[in-house]
């Protein structure tokens, strides 16, 4: 009987979407870490050569490598932070019914509609040193806080930072909006006539059943922003000089020098990074879950 | 009763402003494809003195917009197709059987949500398939990269479907396609609805895929076609401006139109994790 | 019915196989080649080239135009794999140490236009020729400057040593004008550098002795002091505060438009790039010359011997369309193109490089330098091996030096020396096993 009841659901049907998967997303990413044991190069494409760790030993000793790992953290924690907390607060306030809310939720969310190269092109331009941010601050009398945003260091990275919170907020805003949506009004109901104050109620029923949803966009936005590539790409290009590189920006600028062992090492070193710190963030939200 | 209408205000009034700031890239391209050349490397949000549609027939007219839009659409459909479709079915499987072996597979997946792009890796897969410079490699790469969202997705959504609707229809004979189709897949528009409108951003937005694999200027998509611009149109940030709009319009337009089920698809239990 | 029907597919197959073997034959039939060309270099010229040749010859040359900072990648990837267009645009003789011509490319060393050729030593490599440029040359680098600012700022003498030059520069600071702009764009300010290391080495022989001990193994950068000199006095003009503030992060196209209405003075450029704004920007008085340096005292001047021009892909299956279209453009009818809207020097013998639109101080002080023997190419041809390189690191390190302050000119060639040591090991190169 049991048996009958599981062959409804055919484990076949899972065939075309393993291959495609295993074909064109495993099968790469396992001859990325077969090559990185090699002195696999762009000049002798064909014939490469087992030498051990030394693609990984390059990597260690490399200061703008090293500088790259500390800019992806950076980059992942404050962007999961931001765009987290933004998309909560918008969705708190959009969930109420205020005038407009339709055409705002259509607005900030907006930004993930449009490519990364266009994000690239207007942020660009919005923050050069005769941009539109600079333009505007010295119309309002603020001139003495125009800067050359992408010039240094902190103003760089920041910058990216807020242009990545801007594309996703509304994203994870949509996320949280359906989740707060799907916690049932009775539950505030029962709590009002309890007695309990707006902060209580946000405090022991909002907090713990958007736990889900959390979880969703915690390890999507983690993950996300450990593999950043091109909204840096786009926006500084890992500049000024090295310093906003992060890992796949890294790794993309030993490809282009040819040293394709040393980029396959550099992918799975962040391959490894990504794949620890997003199971072990989803498991510890998932375990949450569970006990609220 | 007053009071929470005050706050309700101010909120009300803080989320225009804020909304405001948002625009302001969107503002700032659209109002400069309508402006001269003169006026729109200003950078300002004035409004163009004079609206030049002109600034668009030139783009559309020399850059190629067109055949961009063809591939690009000879891309992304099939691709947010067939990803959909996959993932909805694996979804349906994998959360349905719910055994061991189901949920190794379903972890087998995730664990494509962490893997980055192997541009060198997968230019000599396509070459030893013999499938480089063709429209079906980049389809399937594309596929292949959509299918661990799509399926964490679906899994989490069809946890939240009753399992007696399933059961309800075997007994009244529904093998399993018949099954999926009609009974299944209607309940699960809202989630599909959220699939194909990320998917399809997400593909027709990508360049750096369709760059490195297509290998022709002739299946060239628009988000490559913006390219040639750039280096034509050194100093005429109209044209620039134009070029942008018309790589984001036909997005902007189909995420507008398929919103309001997005929440749905996801308030139904998409996010259950 | 149904029998005729696949009697004619079947005809109809024939004919598309016969015309897929055999392009060329049917001369009304409509032939397709295809190109790659980085976006930078997709010139107007060479886009009315193409034109006229679809409008004229029925043949349509399909360019697909790459970003920059992908195209050698691609480039490389593609041919190496033989998945690469009919047609190559790529900067000669640059492109061999880039890819190996004899692996890949056709020679071309019996076209009838080769005998027109200007400048063959362009596209020579081990005595065939691999390719069809446009120009002879890129011109000559030195100094751009805006005449108009000069002359409201009462500076009618171009200096003649370091310490006028510096006068210039702050008398325009004081004016309020940015003396010296430089883009974010690495590949404009090295070029105070690759002219500057071969002026200082003063002579071609010199240059060249210098190369192979550096591509050899058997000298360090820093064995040399005038090549850190070289550097030092380039970050002077940042201390000294004569550059513009936003150099990390303005593009060039910006600073074009600067120079052009008059707001910054001068910018180190090439004969190349002058012609480029005067055909952005016909109003400005603009012209270029080569200024003093202090480790220089001979003047002499770097020129450009390079040229852009399409190498043909050895896989291609449209040779014989290709050499017509070769012998098409090596036509004046086809050539003057080129130069029509940009003045340059053509490379085949009869074509007009549009000499009277161009700005007559580029042959005069060409011919100047040229006469004297006062002349040597950019130090970047010399040691060509290393192109691969510069982009990525020695031309980061030229912006980030002056930003951070955190080297000078000898620690900025100690870094590179380091990549040198990689790159040649990775690749195997002679002296570094």
């Amino acid at each position: 009987m049991v048996r009958k009841k599981k062959s409804i659901y055919p484990l076949w049907v899972l065939i075309p979407a393993l291959i495609i998967y295993t074909v064109f997303s495993v099968v790469p990413i396992m001859i990325s870490l077969v090559c990185s044991f090699t002195d696999w190069n762009m000049s002798r494409m064909y014939a490469p050569v087992f030498n051990g760790l030394a693609n990984y030993a390059e990597l260690l000793k490399d200061p703008v490598f090293l500088r790259s790992i500390g800019n992806t953290f950076l980059f992942a924690l404050a962007t999961t932070i931001l765009k987290t907390g933004a998309g909560f607060l918008l969705a708190l306030a959009l969930v109420k019914r205020i005038p407009g809310r339709g055409l705002m939720r259509t607005i900030y969310y907006a930004p993930c509609v449009i490519s990364i190269t266009v994000v690239g092109v207007l942020f660009k331009s919005i923050l050069a040193n005769k941009g539109l941010l600079n333009n505007v601050l010295n119309t309002i009398g603020l001139g003495g806080f125009a800067h050359d945003w992408l010039g240094s260091y902190a103003t760089a990275i920041g910058s990216v930072i807020l242009v990545e919170t801007w594309m996703w907020a509304g994203f994870n805003m949509f996320i949280f909006i359906s989740g707060l949506q799907a916690i049932p009004d009775d539950y505030y109901e029962s709590a009002t006539l309890d007695g309990a104050s707006a902060f209580a109620k946000f405090r022991n029923i909002t907090l713990p059943l958007i736990t889900p949803s959390m979880t969703v966009v915690v390890t999507l936005s983690i993950a996300g922003g450990l593999k950043v590539f091109d909204i840096i790409y786009v926006i500084t290009n890992g500049g000024p000089g090295f310093d906003t590189q992060v890992l796949a920006t890294y790794t993309y600028q030993s490809f282009s020098l040819g040293f394709l062992g040393e980029s396959a090492a550099g992918s799975v070193i962040l391959a490894v990074i990504v794949v620890i710190i997003s199971f072990t963030m989803n498991r510890y939200f998932t375990k949450r879950e569970v006990e609220m | 009763m007053r009071k929470k209408s005050i706050g309700k205000w101010i909120l009300f009034l803080f989320m225009v402003a804020l909304a405001m700031l948002y625009v302001v890239p969107f503002l700032m391209m659209v109002l400069g494809s309508f402006k001269t050349q003169a006026e729109a490397s200003m950078f300002n949000l004035a409004l163009p003195k004079e609206w030049l549609i002109s600034n668009y027939s030139h783009v559309l007219e020399s850059g190629k917009i067109w055949r961009g839009y063809v591939n690009s659409a000879i891309i992304t459909i099939p691709v947010t197709a067939i990803s959909t479709l996959l993932g909805a079915v694996s979804g349906i499987v994998i959360s349905r059987r719910n055994d061991k072996l189901s949920r190794g597979i379903y972890y087998y997946f995730i664990f494509g949500l962490t893997l980055t792009l192997q541009i060198a890796s997968i230019f000599f897969l396509l070459q030893a398939l013999h499938i480089y410079g063709t429209f079906i490699s980049v389809i399937c790469i594309f596929i292949s990269l959509r299918i661990p969202f799509t399926v964490m997705t679906f899994c989490s959504f069809v946890k939240g479907v009753p399992r007696e609707i399933d059961e309800a229809a075997v007994i009244d004979g529904c093998n399993f396609w018949q099954m999926t189709v009609k009974v299944l897949f209607p309940i699960l528009k809202p989630i599909m609805v959220t699939n194909i409108v990320i998917t399809a951003i997400d593909v027709w937005n990508n360049f750096m895929i369709p760059l490195f694999y297509l290998g022709s200027a002739k299946k060239a998509t628009v988000s490559m076609a913006i390219y040639s611009f750039f280096g034509r149109y050194n100093r005429d940030w109209q044209y620039v401006f134009a070029a942008l709009m018309l790589v984001v319009l036909p997005m902007l337009i189909l995420f507008i139109i398929l919103q309001k089920h997005i929440i749905a698809g996801m308030t139904a239990g998409a996010v259950k994790g | 019915m149904k029998r005729r029907a696949k009697k004619m597919a079947a005809l109809f197959m024939a004919g598309v196989m016969a015309m897929s073997v055999a392009p060329v034959v049917h001369a009304d039939e409509k032939v397709e080649l295809t190109g790659m060309v980085q976006q930078s270099r997709w010139y107007s010229g060479l886009q009315n080239m193409v034109e006229a040749l679809e409008e004229n010859e029925n043949i349509s040359i399909e360019f697909e135009v790459i970003p920059d900072d992908q195209y050698d990648n691609l480039m490389k990837m593609r041919l190496n794999s033989h998945e690469a267009p009919d047609l190559i645009a790529y900067q000669f003789a640059d492109l061999f140490a880039a890819v190996d011509p004899e692996e890949f490319f056709v020679e071309l060393d019996e076209e009838p236009w080769m005998s027109k050729v200007k400048a063959p030593e362009l596209t020579e490599y081990n005595g065939k020729h691999y390719g069809y440029c446009f120009e002879a040359s890129n011109g000559f680098q030195g100094l751009i400057y805006n005449k108009d600012v000069f002359e409201a700022n009462g500076i009618t003498e171009l200096p003649k040593t370091l310490d006028e030059f510096y006068a210039i520069c702050d008398k325009l600071k004081e004016a309020g004008i940015v003396p010296i702009a430089m883009p974010s764009d690495t590949w404009v300010p090295q070029i105070w550098m690759t002219s500057g290391m071969s002026r200082a080495l003063g002579t071609v022989e010199a240059c060249e002795d210098f190369a192979d001990k550096i591509l050899t193994n058997q000298a360090k950068f820093n064995d040399y002091p005038e090549m850190a000199a070289v550097i030092d006095e380039y970050l002077q003009l940042f201390e000294k505060g004569y550059v513009n503030e936003d150099y990390m992060t303005v593009s060039y196209d910006e600073i074009l438009g600067r120079l052009a209405s008059g707001e910054i003075a001068m910018i180190y450029g090439a004969t190349e790039i002058l012609t480029s704004i005067e055909e952005s920007y016909p109003d400005a008085n603009l012209t270029i010359f080569n200024p003093p340096v202090g480790y220089d005292d001979k003047d002499v001047l770097a020129y450009l011997p390079t040229a852009m021009g399409l190498a043909v892909n050895k896989d291609t299956e449209n040779l014989d369309t290709i050499k017509k279209v070769f012998e098409l453009w090596s036509t004046p009818e086809y050539g003057n193109l080129y130069f029509q809207s940009r003045p340059g020097f053509p490379n085949i013998e009869g074509v007009d490089g549009n000499e009277a639109a161009m700005n007559p101080d580029i042959p005069k002080i060409y011919n100047e330098y040229m006469e004297a023997g006062r002349v040597v190419a950019q130090m970047n041809q010399y040691i060509d091996t290393l192109q691969p390189l510069f982009g990525n690191t020695l031309w980061i390190y030229f912006l980030e030096a002056p930003s951070k302050g955190n080297m000078d000119g000898a620690a900025v060639l100690d870094r590179f020396q380091s990549d040198v040591d990689k790159f040649m090991t990775e690749k195997g190169a002679e002296g570094w096993n």
